[in-house]
């Protein structure tokens, strides 16, 4: 995959420090979505606000983060599992340490980023103990700020709640095969087109807006989106929201069952800490081959096979599910 | 790092404040069976609220075995009338307090430290909790050795620490472990020179010695500020045992000014828990407290920010106390009474949703995320049956009921303006519920004041200032 050599994407990499919802800026700047969210580096704040300007895009700072260590205790912790950073105010960024990140808001419109800023509330850790979980009504909020589509906002306030059923196996597990506009399972990686999680494989507006993204993109670097799109074709494995794999070089070898030549994680998230995660990793280490059959994941690899069994106790729903995106 | 770590060290000690409150009242106060029975009954619920979270967290290798052991314990009658969420902070936290223990009032004798005071008692399967002072006595002896061993009186094992390259681990004589080295901030104050530390030498004769010797590398003037404080709190304090070791401080080692500061308010907030949770103001009567004094320690000392958060801390204290609550001996401690709503939902004909969860238990702990759980009952209300909850909720006769009802459903349908004046209304009845400050302050959110969102939040202020412009609706924000 080829990162972005073209601007504003190296300006913005160079800036942010990594490649993540580089895409979703396009997205912005064209309209296809209102805001998002981004966490940039403190010490780069304000050469960031000024390559926004040069975009016309507006941006509003929302507090500042701060990693706590991973294994850190926080009441509140099983609401916002992914969450692990201890939150600043702005007005105490001198006390923010070298690595602190500012949580903004980037919008086509400083209308759209307060929308967006009075909509959205982190759940950081204030103080360093408990989480300060949002009502969850406010994800109705937030998605509307960020411009998703109506349909996946219901969806995403139907179906999300990670220990009761994993979301994106419900998306995508009606169909086998789907288009690559609706793949939102890169998300983490800089080769993406939508963060949201459609309502169904079949999302219209979600197929558009992902379109939208991509020919955004190559406006600025053709190759880039290029890059993007070949990203959101293929064979994945999904386990839960948190345990997703990209197959590269699959090939199918019955209707649930695929060769590969590696497993790529698209998990993305530091805080992701989970023994179901650890599982994973290891089952899929050296294995070429897989098949999924009624809940049992059978993994072959390095002249021996492995099972995956999902565990109804374990906390974070299973749900695994082989999807191809084309 | 080293200030970071010291003030952790102190928050640590206020969670003990509290644990030794909720004991004391339980089993030296008497009120027996009924309080029992009511702590029990509010620990089910907790159990079975976190069931998932506690079933999630046991798959993870580190904290297994003793979240086995920890479970097992709560099943224990004596451990039952202690809050398992008292619990839960102080097992993750005892390495910590057991340092600060040890050295508030120790000798050392023939190579083993030896505590004596009021704040220990033998330890339950590996756990140690703390008395207030007017328990009995209780020794508990410290061995100084490889590793750090503590033994109660009659030498069985407790509790042993030892460092493995760079991490503490900890294990009881049944053999469990676990690795807490990320939770060990306090530590930091034992093992890490030259700021704030205390090196545990292995053959010291006089630990309060050492300790007085690390302090006294701390940086720049501590000393006046503290000793205003101490006086403030008045002279029965220093027989607090959470005291002793500050007196170590204040006697000593000066220290920077925004350390000088961080003590400060970390002080006087600490007196302001003591109010908050000792019980309608007993232990803070027992401890000779004096707020007045204080308030003029935060006016003349502390820096506007640092004075704000004492400021508002020692107010909300001192309004507890003396607030029609305290009066009916309802210290935020032991009510665990929560809002019914199951009536008003009856009458809107929205039956049986969420079961239980049509009682919300307020949140009363700054350390403890916000119960949103009828705001998110809301979500699964029939739109057309909100309108009748709404005519259901404004004929509550319970103020408080009413008040929040409303407010967790104007938040719903994103009527914010009416909302914020619903939550102001909660913290004029409760204002030591978390709940409504936090409710008031996503309100302020959704209003664009941001400004107030930050203060409730961040800066943890809850003085009756904020309140009045919460109240007042002002746009204009400081």
């Amino acid at each position: 995959m080829r990162l972005p050599t073209r601007e504003p994407f190296t300006t913005l990499l160079e800036l942010k420090g990594n490649g993540a919802l580089l895409p979703l800026y396009a997205g912005v700047a064209c309209g296809a979505r209102k805001s998002l969210d981004d966490w940039i580096p403190l010490r780069a704040l304000a050469a960031f606000r000024q390559c926004l300007d040069g975009l016309g895009l507006a941006m509003i700072e929302d507090c500042i983060f701060e990693r706590l260590p991973i294994e850190r205790r926080i009441d509140g912790l099983a609401q916002a599992p992914t969450t692990h950073a201890r939150g600043l105010p702005m007005q105490r960024a001198a006390e923010a340490s070298p690595e602190a990140r500012v949580h903004v808001f980037v919008a086509g419109s400083p209308r759209w980023a307060e929308e967006a800023l009075r909509a959205f509330s982190y759940p950081v850790a204030i103080p360093e103990d408990r989480l300060l979980i949002r009502p969850r009504i406010d994800a109705t909020r937030v998605g509307a700020a960020f411009g998703y589509p109506p349909c996946c906002i219901a969806a995403f306030m139907r179906w999300n709640n990670w220990f009761e059923r994993s979301h994106f196996s419900v998306v995508y597990r009606s169909q086998r095969v789907a288009d690559w506009q609706v793949n939102c399972l890169p998300r983490n990686t800089p080769f993406m087109a939508i963060f949201h999680a459609p309502c169904s494989a079949s999302c219209t507006a979600s197929f558009r807006m992902s379109q939208q993204v991509v020919e955004a993109v190559a406006e600025f670097d053709s190759e880039y989106a290029e890059s993007i799109v070949a990203s959101l074709k293929g064979e994945f494995l999904i386990v839960n929201e948190a345990v997703v794999y990209k197959l590269h070089g699959a090939e199918v070898d019955g209707e649930m069952a695929v060769s590969f030549r590696e497993a790529e994680s698209l998990i993305g998230m530091r805080s992701v800490s989970r023994p179901q995660v650890a599982k994973v990793a290891r089952l899929l280490d050296g294995a070429d081959w897989l098949e999924l059959d009624a809940g049992l994941l059978t993994v072959r690899g390095e002249g021996e096979e492995r099972y995956y069994e999902v565990d109804p106790t374990s906390g974070w729903v299973d749900d695994p599910c082989l999807i191809r995106f084309q | 790092m080293a200030q970071v770590d010291w003030l952790n060290g102190q928050h640590t000690r206020l969670l003990a404040v509290q644990l030794s409150a909720v004991v004391d009242e339980l089993t030296e106060h008497g009120r027996g069976e009924a309080a029992s029975e009511e702590l029990a009954a509010a620990w089910e619920r907790f159990c079975s609220l976190d069931a998932v979270a506690l079933r999630g967290a046991l798959e993870d290798p580190a904290t297994h075995d003793w979240l086995s052991r920890a479970r097992a314990l709560l099943d224990s009658p004596v451990l039952r009338s202690c809050g398992r969420h008292h619990l839960d902070r102080l097992m993750l936290r005892f390495p910590v307090l057991l340092m600060n223990v040890a050295h508030l009032d120790s000798r050392l004798a023939s190579g083993r430290l030896t505590l004596l005071g009021s704040g220990v008692v033998p330890a339950y399967g590996g756990t140690v909790w703390l008395r207030p002072p007017t328990a009995r006595r209780t020794e508990i002896r410290w061995k100084l050795e490889e590793r750090l061993r503590v033994e109660d009186a009659r030498g069985r094992l407790l509790l042993e620490l030892s460092e493995d390259d760079g991490s503490w681990l900890g294990g009881a004589a049944e053999g469990w472990s676990w690795e807490f080295a990320s939770e060990v901030r306090g530590m930091a104050l034992f093992r890490r020179p030259p700021c704030v530390a205390h090196d545990f030498a292995r053959d010291c004769a006089d630990s309060g010695q050492q300790l007085r010797s690390s302090l006294a590398t701390l940086p720049s003037p501590t000393r006046r500020v503290l000793r205003r404080c101490f006086r403030a709190a008045g002279p029965s304090c220093r027989e607090h045992p959470f005291d002793a070791w500050s007196w170590l401080v204040l006697e000593e080692a000066p220290g920077s000014r925004h350390l000088t500061e961080s003590l400060a308010a970390s002080l006087v907030g600490r007196c302001g828990e003591v109010y908050r949770f000792g019980g309608g103001g007993e232990l803070a009567t027992q401890v000779g407290l004096e707020p007045d004094a204080l308030r003029q320690v935060i006016a003349d000392e502390l820096e506007s920010g640092t004075a704000l958060a004492a400021e508002s801390t020692l107010s909300q204290a001192i309004g507890v106390c003396r607030s029609p609550a305290a009066g009916r001996r309802r210290p935020a401690a032991r009510d665990r009474g929560g809002l019914d709503y199951s009536m008003a939902m009856s009458r809107a004909g929205v039956g049986s949703i969420g079961g239980d969860r049509q009682v919300h238990e307020k949140t009363r702990r700054l350390d403890q995320s916000p119960s949103w759980r009828f705001l998110d009952l809301l979500l699964q209300v029939p739109h057309e049956r909100l309108g009748r909850l709404r005519d259901a909720l404004d004929v509550e006769k319970e103020g408080e009921v009413r008040r929040f009802g409303l407010a967790c459903l104007d938040y719903h349908e994103g009527r914010f303006e009416d909302g914020l004046r619903h939550a102001v209304a909660c913290v004029e009845l409760d204002e030591v519920c978390e709940d409504y400050w936090l409710l008031a302050a996503f309100f302020a959110r959704h209003l664009g004041q941001h400004g107030r969102f930050e203060d409730i939040v961040f800066g943890g202020e809850r003085s009756p200032r904020l309140l009045a412009e919460l109240r007042q609706g002002s746009g204009e924000e400081r």
